[in-house]
């Protein structure tokens, strides 16, 4: 007596059984949102490969991008502890040396990502930008065989501890390797 | 389905994107006295991203909505409560106030899904649950792909980067037991294992598509719980948005399964047992 055919229970891929349910309910918005999700997972691969792009990219957590709009592109995109960042903070101009090797006065911060954060951030203005005058920031960020250094002067002016005072960003420059 | 389940998936969703953008309340409560005492001028950033009226306003319109999503559910207000939730994040996102912090990035993307959902299950309901649930894949996903190939640099290999993040002063519970029982030398090589076990844990969380759905999300959720218990509970601000988005998609494709295995009718029920 034959035996009857014994049938394995297949297992499709969920992307394979995705692009076929969308492609049948013909839903796409859910094609838009891949198409999406694709294309910044795209521009991390693009950053990963190539150092100009990697430049850009940390370039933007240095708020440098050369226009608002493409630094506003990419900040949905997955930069969450991203590279090896870090800042200086200092009453007074810091040369190279001094980056380096930093003197007790200057402070030196680890951070996870978006370096600019340094000023721009509520946990620190009332830390660093306490007293009245200059104060300046260097932001350095590196990516490999790339890294970004960039320079920011930032004057407080008038006010105390409680009464409201205004602060003003300047770059100061910026030199990438 | 009824109007009723067809909305939960986004009251929970809701109630993630609440959790998340509130968990660190004192934080934001604290910052605008902060930025009205000191504003900071700043070529770069448009003045409306510089105002502090349009960060308060982009930061409580959606928990207003959200609220009242949640008294009074309606496909209306849901749809509403996901527009300003989307609105919200892409303003926070790019506001000088707080374009640095990745909740605002999480919770954009949860809440285009919901956007997407909500389009989705009115049109054609049909196969809802494969693709809702791949969706909320993919875009965990996306998140820890772009993290794991941020980190593939020197100061990640050798740990530096997170011993001086984490290992050196962070009082959270673990990094503070590991202070008190280990040498400087010791605690410098833990950082090198932990900095590779978080690099490895993100390059697999960015295989998710590649996992069998259901699996995805359940081990997905682990490894994000794992993230916030061992590094830093103000993290789940950040994570919170990706937790409710996996926990929906394994309801939806649960909800997906019951409907193509439906249960037996009495009379089915009586047959089959005896």
């Amino acid at each position: 007596m034959a035996q009857p055919e014994r049938t394995r229970p297949s297992w499709t891929p969920p992307a394979v059984e995705f692009l076929g349910a969308i492609r049948r309910r013909r839903d796409r918005p859910a094609a838009v949102l891949c198409a999406l999700i694709l294309a910044y997972a795209l521009s991390s691969v693009v950053c990963a490969l190539d150092p100009n792009t990697a430049r850009f990219f940390m370039g933007r957590f240095h708020l440098r991008t050369q226009s608002f709009a493409a630094w506003a592109l990419f900040q949905p995109g997955p930069w969450m502890y991203n590279f090896d960042n870090r800042y200086w903070a200092s009453r007074r101009p810091l040369s190279r040396a001094e980056l380096d090797d930093p003197p007790p006065d200057v402070l030196m911060r680890q951070v996870n990502h978006q370096s600019a954060r340094a000023f721009t951030f509520a946990d620190n203005r009332p830390r660093l930008l306490r007293d009245a005058g200059l104060h300046y920031f260097y932001l350095e960020s590196r990516y490999r065989s790339a890294t970004v250094l960039t320079a920011y002067v930032v004057d407080v002016e008038g006010g105390s501890a409680t009464a409201p005072r205004s602060a003003t960003v300047r770059r100061l420059g910026a030199s990438d390797d | 389905m009824t109007e009723r389940e067809r909305l939960q998936p986004i009251r929970w969703l809701c109630a993630g994107l609440v959790a998340s953008w509130t968990w660190k309340w004192r934080f934001f409560t604290g910052a605008p006295a902060v930025y009205a005492h000191t504003p900071l001028h700043d070529p770069f950033f448009p003045e409306p991203l510089q105002n502090l009226s349009v960060l308060v306003t982009a930061f409580c319109v959606p928990i207003l909505i959200a609220f009242v999503m949640f008294v009074r559910p309606s496909a209306l207000f849901a749809r509403t409560s996901m527009a300003a939730f989307c609105t919200g994040s892409l303003v926070l996102n790019l506001h000088q106030g707080s374009y640095n912090d990745a909740t605002f990035v999480t919770s954009l993307w949860a809440s285009l899904w919901g956007l997407w959902y909500l389009h989705a299950s009115t049109r054609d309901a049909t196969e809802l649950g494969v693709r809702a649930a791949f969706l909320a894949q993919i875009i965990v996903a996306l998140l820890f792909f772009g993290g794991a190939l941020g980190k593939l640099t020197p100061g990640y290999f050798d740990g530096s980067v997170l011993y001086r993040i984490y290992f050196e002063k962070r009082q959270h519970w673990s990094f503070a037991w590991l202070r008190g029982h280990l040498t400087a030398a010791e605690l410098r090589y833990a950082a090198t294992l932990y900095s590779r076990t978080v690099v490895g844990i993100e390059i697999f969380l960015a295989t998710l598509p590649l996992w069998p759905s259901r699996l995805a999300l359940q081990l997905a959720l682990v490894a994000l719980g794992m993230l916030v218990v061992l590094n830093n509970f103000q993290l789940l601000s950040v994570i919170g948005s990706l937790m409710t988005l996996c926990v929906v998609g394994l309801w939806l494709l649960r909800r997906a399964m019951g409907d193509s295995n439906p249960r037996p009718t009495a009379p089915e029920a009586v047959a089959l047992s005896s």
